[in-house]
C-alpha cells in the first residue's frame, strides 16, 4: 500500500500533466471556497447597510450605495491597486503574460471592495470579481507549485473558471466562457482542466451555499410556433439595447476617465452611488446584483409596464455606476435587465397576439439570453447560460434565435467588443478573442502552383499512395509525401522544408495532381521571400 | 519559472493550512449568513402570516415576497404568497408561482387545491377539475381530513357549475360519507344531493341534521322535497303540515302543501281507493293534461291527439267496461304528455304536479 502510494507520489512528481489536472482540483476548491467567502460578505454588508431584506433600511439605502462606491474605489485606486479593473479583461492578460501573474493583493483587494460595493447596493454584480478572484488563486497555486511557463499561460482561466462556476452555480456556462472569451482555444489539457475546476468549485459552493440554482424558473411550454416572431423582436430589441449599453459606457468612460484633478478621484463613484441610492429608495429591484426581482419576473409578479421601465432604470444605474469606476461586474446587470427587457415585451405581445403565448418567464429567459450576448459577444455561452439556468431543453430554440439576431446586430452596429474596449480604457492591449475566433489560417490552396514541372525534377505517379520525383531529391529516396489543398500551410510546410517540390493532390484520388507546392512558394505567401515563380494555380 | 517542478512537504503543509484558514471562513461565514437569514425569514413569515389571517392581502403578500427574496427555495413562504395571491384574484403571478410550488412537490394537495382554484378563478374548468381530483386524492395527513372534505366540497361546487351530473354524483356520494356529523358542509351537501336527484341520500342527510337543528325551517322543507322526489308525497304532505303548524303563514310550504295536495288528488294509482274512484282521477288527470297542453300553447303541434283525448275524456262512467276505460284513459293522458314540447314540461304550478304523477305512473309501469 505504501509502495503504491509513494509510485502514485513519484507518478504525479513526475508527470506535469497529473500534475496539472490535480491541481486544477485544488484551485476549484480553493476557489469555490473563496467565493462562498464572497457571497456571504456580500450578504452581510447587504444587511447591515439596506436592512434586510434590501431596501428596507431607508437612510441606508440612499446613502450606502454612495459611501460604499467611496470606499471600495479607495480600496483599488489608492489601498491594493492590483485589484482594478475588469476580471475578463485581467485574466485574458495573465494568459498574454509571460508568467500569468495575477497578485494575491489583487484577490484580496477585489474580495473586499466588491464585497462593500455590491452588498452596500450599488448596482454592479459579483460574477466577475469572482472570475478575477478565481484565477487570482489559480495564479498564486500554480507559481507555487513551479509549473512550465505554458501552463502557467493556461492556469488563470482555469482559475477563473472555477470561479464564475461557484459565482452563478452553472459549470457549463462557466467552460464555455472562458474557452469563448477567455483563451479562445480547444486542448485536451485545458479543457480538462477547466472542465475539473469548475466541477470542484460548484460542487465545494454547493456544499456551503446549497444547491441553490441561479434562478427558480416555473415550469413552461412553447405554446404555438408563431411565438417564433415574438423571439425576433425580443432579438432585435435587446441586440439594439445591448449596442446602446455598451456605447454609453465606453462614451461615458471615455470622457470621464481623464476628467478632473485626480485627488478627487473619489467624487464620480460617490457620484454614481448617490443617483442609485436615491433611484434605489422608490424601486429597490435596482440595489446590488438583483437576483430577487429576476425571480419576481420569472414569476410574473411585474406588468409589462413596470418590466420595462426597472430594466430601463436598471440600465441607467450600472451605466453610472460602471463608468464611474465603482468596483463590480457586469454580468449580473446584464441578465437583470436582459430579463426585464424580455418579459416586458413578451407581456406587451400578450396584449395583441392573437395565438396562445407562453408564460412570462419563457420571454424572461430569452430575454436574458440575447441581452447578455448582445453585449458580451459569447453567444454560444449564453445559449448554455438560459439552458443551465432554466434546466429546459424547450427553451434551447427560442434562445439561440434571439440571442444570434442580438449578437448580430450588436456586432454590425459596435464593431469592437465590449472588453477589448476596456481593456483599452484599463491600458491593456489584447488580441479580440472574436477576431482570433474568425482568422482564417492559410492553407495549401492559397501557395500551391499550377502543376507544371520544376526545372531539373518532375513528379511521377508510381501506385497507391506513393509519388516520387526524377531525379532522386533526397537522400532518403526518390518517394515525395503529398498534400491536400486544404491543409493548413503551416502543417505542409513541414514536408516542403524537405523536399524541393511537393505534389498537392485530391483527397479522394491521389494520383489527381492539382498542383505543386514548393517552399518558395510557401514562404512568399507569408511574405517572407519575394516570389519569382509561375501564379498561384 | 521554468524552474525544478515543487512538491515537497513544506508546500504541502503551506496549502494544507490554507485550506483549513479558508474552510474555516467559509463556515464562519455561512454559518453567521445563515442565523441572520433563518431569524429574518421567520420573522417575515410570522408577520405576512399575521397579516395574512387579518385579510390583509396586500400585505401579507409584500411579506411573503421579501420572504422569498430571502431565500427563493423557501417552500412555505412561495406557498404562502400563492395562498394570498389567489385568495386576492392576482392569478398571473399565482399561477406562476404555483406551477413552481408544483414542480418542486407535485403531490402537495394545497399546491394543487390552491391551483384548482386559480385555474376556476381563470375559468379553466377542465384544469381545475384536474387539480380538484389531484387534491383532494393527493396524501392529507391524518389530522387534515376535514381540510380534505372543504376540497371535495369544492371541487363538488366545480362540478356542479359544470353541470358534471355523472362526476358529481360519485363525488356527493363519498362527501356524504366522509363528512362528519358536525361539518358546516352538510347543509349545501345535502342541497346538491337534492339538486343532482339523490333524493334518497339527501333525505338522509337532512334527518340528521334536523336532529340536531330541529326548527330549522329550510331544513324541513328540503326534507318535504326530497320526500317527494322519492316519491313519498303522503310523506311529503305531512312533513309540510309539520311546517305549517309550526309556521302557519309560511308561504313556500303553503305553496308546496298545494302542489302535493294536486297531486296527490290526481295520482290514479294510490293504495286504498275505489275503482269508480281510480277511473274518476283517471279523467281528471287526461282533462288536466288536455288543459295543460291547450293552456302553454301545444294545440297546434298536437292537435290531432288532442281531439282523440278529448273524445276519450267526455265517456261516462259504466262500470261494466270501468277498468278498460281507466287504462284508455292513462294512456291517452300519457299520450298527450310524452307529445308536449320540452317547454311545457317546466315544472310549474300545474305541470309540476302532473309531471310527478307521470313519474309515479312510470315507475309502477316499469
Amino acid at each position: 500500500m505504501k509502495d503504491r502510494l509513494l509510485r502514485f507520489i513519484a507518478g504525479v512528481r513526475d508527470d506535469e500533466a497529473q500534475r496539472f489536472f490535480l491541481l486544477s482540483v485544488l484551485i476549484g476548491v480553493c476557489a469555490g471556497l473563496l467565493i462562498v467567502c464572497f457571497h456571504n460578505f456580500i450578504e452581510l454588508v447587504s444587511w447591515a447597510v439596506l436592512g434586510l431584506p434590501a431596501g428596507s433600511r431607508q437612510w441606508g439605502t440612499v446613502f450606502g450605495p454612495m459611501f460604499g462606491a467611496v470606499i471600495s474605489t479607495l480600496i483599488v485606486v489608492r489601498i491594493l491597486p492590483a485589484a482594478r479593473g475588469s476580471g475578463v479583461v485581467q485574466t485574458k492578460a495573465a494568459v498574454a503574460h509571460p508568467e500569468g501573474v495575477i497578485p494575491a493583493s489583487g484577490v484580496a483587494g477585489k474580495l473586499a471592495a466588491c464585497s462593500i460595493s455590491i452588498g452596500s447596493g450599488n448596482a454592479l454584480g459579483p460574477e466577475d470579481p469572482s472570475l478575477h478572484m478565481g484565477a487570482g488563486v489559480a495564479s498564486i497555486l500554480g507559481r507555487a507549485f513551479r509549473f512550465s511557463r505554458e501552463q502557467m499561460r493556461l492556469i488563470p482561466p482555469v482559475g477563473a473558471a472555477a470561479g464564475i462556476a461557484a459565482a452563478f452555480n452553472t459549470p457549463i456556462m462557466a467552460v464555455l466562457f472562458v474557452i469563448e472569451e477567455v483563451i479562445g482555444a480547444w486542448n485536451a489539457l485545458a479543457m480538462g482542466s477547466i472542465v475539473l475546476a469548475s466541477v470542484s468549485a460548484v460542487v465545494t459552493s454547493r456544499y456551503f451555499l446549497g444547491d441553490n440554482p441561479l434562478f427558480r424558473v416555473p415550469p413552461f411550454d412553447i405554446l404555438h410556433p408563431s411565438e417564433m416572431a415574438v423571439f425576433v423582436v425580443i432579438g432585435l430589441v435587446t441586440g439594439l439595447l445591448a449596442t446602446l449599453f455598451t456605447r454609453t459606457i465606453i462614451a461615458i468612460r471615455g470622457r470621464i476617465q481623464g476628467f478632473g484633478n485626480p485627488r478627487f478621484a473619489l467624487v464620480k463613484p460617490a457620484l454614481a452611488g448617490l443617483a442609485v441610492g436615491v433611484i434605489g429608495l422608490w424601486l429597490p429591484e435596482i440595489l446590488g446584483a438583483g437576483y430577487g426581482p429576476v425571480d419576481g419576473a420569472l414569476h410574473g409578479r411585474y406588468t409589462w409596464q413596470i418590466l420595462i421601465a426597472i430594466g430601463l432604470v436598471k440600465l441607467v444605474a450600472t451605466t453610472a455606476c460602471f463608468s464611474a469606476g465603482v468596483p463590480g461586474g457586469m454580468f449580473a446587470p446584464t441578465l437583470f435587465i436582459g430579463a426585464m427587457v424580455g418579459g416586458g415585451l413578451g407581456g406587451l405581445a400578450r396584449m395583441f397576439w392573437p395565438m396562445p403565448i407562453s408564460a412570462d418567464s419563457v420571454f424572461v429567459l430569452v430575454g436574458m439570453g440575447a441581452f447578455f450576448a448582445g453585449v458580451f459577444r459569447a453567444p454560444m455561452t449564453s445559449v448554455f447560460m438560459v439552458f443551465e439556468v432554466s434546466a429546459s431543453y424547450k427553451i434551447i430554440a427560442p434562445v439561440m434565435l434571439a440571442n444570434m439576431l442580438a449578437y448580430v446586430i450588436s456586432r454590425r452596429l459596435q464593431p469592437v467588443p465590449f472588453f477589448d474596449r476596456i481593456a483599452g480604457f484599463e491600458g491593456i492591449r489584447l488580441d479580440s478573442q472574436e477576431e482570433l475566433r474568425e482568422q482564417r489560417a492559410l492553407r495549401v490552396e492559397d501557395a500551391m502552383r499550377a502543376p507544371v514541372d520544376v526545372p531539373g525534377h518532375r513528379l511521377i505517379w508510381c501506385g497507391p499512395r506513393r509519388w516520387r520525383t526524377e531525379p532522386a531529391a533526397n537522400q532518403a529516396g526518390d518517394a515525395v509525401p503529398c498534400v491536400y489543398p486544404d491543409q493548413t500551410l503551416e502543417a505542409a510546410l513541414h514536408v516542403v522544408g524537405a523536399h524541393p517540390i511537393v505534389p498537392v493532390v485530391d483527397r479522394r484520388d491521389e494520383s489527381r495532381l492539382l498542383g505543386i507546392l514548393t517552399l518558395e512558394a510557401a514562404l512568399a505567401r507569408y511574405g517572407i521571400i519575394r516570389s519569382a515563380e509561375s501564379p498561384p494555380a | 519559472m521554468d524552474g525544478e517542478p515543487r512538491l515537497n512537504g513544506r508546500l504541502a503543509v503551506a496549502v494544507a493550512l490554507s485550506l483549513a484558514a479558508l474552510v474555516t471562513a467559509a463556515r464562519v461565514t455561512t454559518t453567521s449568513a445563515e442565523h441572520r437569514k433563518e431569524d429574518a425569514l421567520a420573522s417575515l413569515l410570522s408577520e405576512a402570516e399575521s397579516a395574512a389571517a387579518g385579510g390583509r392581502d396586500g400585505e401579507a403578500a409584500r411579506a411573503y415576497r421579501r420572504a422569498l427574496q430571502l431565500d427563493s427555495g423557501s417552500f412555505s413562504a412561495r406557498l404562502g404568497l400563492a395562498r394570498v395571491l389567489v385568495g386576492s384574484k392576482q392569478l398571473t403571478e399565482a399561477q406562476a408561482q404555483l406551477s413552481q410550488l408544483r414542480a418542486t412537490d407535485p403531490a402537495s394537495s394545497e399546491v394543487n387545491l390552491l391551483s384548482a382554484r386559480a385555474a376556476w378563478a381563470a375559468g379553466d374548468l377542465a384544469l381545475a377539475s384536474d387539480y380538484f381530483h389531484r387534491a383532494v386524492y393527493g396524501y392529507w395527513p391524518p389530522e387534515q381530513m376535514d381540510a380534505r372534505a372543504g376540497a371535495r366540497m369544492e371541487m363538488v361546487r366545480l362540478l356542479a357549475a359544470r353541470q358534471d351530473r355523472g362526476a358529481l354524483a360519485a363525488e356527493l356520494i363519498r362527501l356524504q360519507r366522509e363528512l362528519p356529523d358536525d361539518s358546516p358542509h352538510r347543509r349545501e351537501t345535502a342541497r346538491l344531493l337534492l339538486e343532482t336527484g339523490m333524493a334518497q341520500e339527501a333525505a338522509g342527510v337532512l334527518r340528521g341534521l334536523i336532529e340536531s337543528n330541529p326548527d330549522d325551517l329550510d331544513l324541513q322543507l328540503n326534507l318535504a322535497e326530497a320526500e317527494l322526489q322519492i316519491g313519498n308525497p303522503l310523506t311529503a304532505r305531512t312533513q309540510l303540515r309539520a311546517i305549517l303548524r309550526q309556521h302557519p303563514e309560511e308561504p313556500r310550504a303553503t305553496a308546496r302543501l298545494g302542489m302535493v295536495e294536486r297531486l296527490l288528488a290526481l295520482d290514479p294509482l294510490a293504495r286504498r281507493i275505489s275503482l269508480a274512484e281510480r277511473h274518476r282521477r283517471s279523467r281528471l288527470l287526461l282533462e288536466s293534461t288536455i288543459r295543460h297542453a291547450e293552456s302553454c300553447g301545444a294545440v297546434d303541434a298536437i292537435g290531432e291527439h288532442l281531439e282523440t283525448a278529448r273524445k276519450d275524456a267526455e265517456q261516462p262512467y259504466r262500470a261494466a267496461t270501468a277498468e278498460a276505460d281507466f287504462e284508455r284513459n292513462l294512456q291517452a293522458a300519457e299520450r298527450v304528455w310524452a307529445l308536449l314540447p320540452g317547454a311545457c314540461h317546466a315544472p310549474r304550478g300545474e305541470a309540476e304536479a302532473l309531471a310527478l304523477v307521470f313519474q309515479r305512473l312510470g315507475k309502477e309501469t316499469r
